[in-house]
């Protein structure tokens, strides 16, 4: 499939909720902002490589568990 | 001491007011330089708009200082300079010189058109391609990204 068809899907939402941590919290931990977190769960914000593998350290899973293509 | 969200949006706020103590001054400034030959009531506004300008500049100066004391009390620095905060920055930049580059270009058939002191357009071209980067990464900071 195209790239430019695809865009980047994540569970971030509901693995953060398995660890009851909250936006706020899951940030702290990465060093970056509420908002940061907000817009990657909303598909706004794609993150960097180094942002996610740091999440994926966190929620302690892999990053492909986290990240995975999906169709615009 | 301040959370990130208090500190995100305090910078926000403080680069809007910023911005509008900046627009009030220079504006003014070219304003009263504009009409210095004419004289009249719109001169001595302009002339006082200028002088209230520039006193909120100094009170906009004062809240960067008071803001970097919070980010330093929270050790907060690198936390708002986040991805996403650079992302934000660099679109208003991106903004701020599509704006200057579209005025100037535009500037100059204009001069074809009108005729006009062509310092006073670039000085408040230059006001503008200030303040237009600084508001609109305010503006990105503020919006609610949430779905």
């Amino acid at each position: 499939m195209p790239l430019d068809k695809q865009q980047l899907g994540n569970r971030l939402r509901e693995l953060r909720a398995k660890l009851n941590l909250t936006q706020a919290s899951l940030a702290a931990q990465v060093g970056v902002t509420r908002k940061t977190i907000n817009t990657v769960e909303n598909k706004v914000f794609t993150p960097s490589t180094l942002l996610a593998l740091k999440l994926s350290q966190v929620l302690e899973v892999p990053v492909e568990e986290i990240f995975y293509l999906t169709e615009k | 001491m301040k959370n990130i969200d208090q500190l995100v949006h305090q910078r926000a706020m403080t680069l809007l007011f910023a911005a509008f103590a900046f627009g009030v001054w220079q504006f003014a400034w070219i304003g009263q330089d504009f009409l210095k030959s004419t004289g009249g009531t719109l001169f001595q506004v302009a002339g006082w708009s200028t002088v209230v300008g520039a006193l909120l500049w100094v009170v906009a100066c004062y809240y960067f200082v008071k803001y970097s004391k919070h980010v330093k009390q929270a050790k907060a620095c690198n936390v708002l300079n986040d991805e996403l905060t650079q992302r934000n920055r660099a679109k208003a930049y991106m903004m701020g010189y599509v704006t200057v580059f579209s005025l100037i270009w535009l500037l100059i058939p204009a001069t074809d058109f009108w005729d006009f002191e062509v310092k006073y357009a670039v000085r408040g071209i230059a006001a503008i391609g200030i303040i237009i980067p600084l508001v609109y990464f305010a503006l990105l900071e503020l919006k609610d990204e949430s779905e």
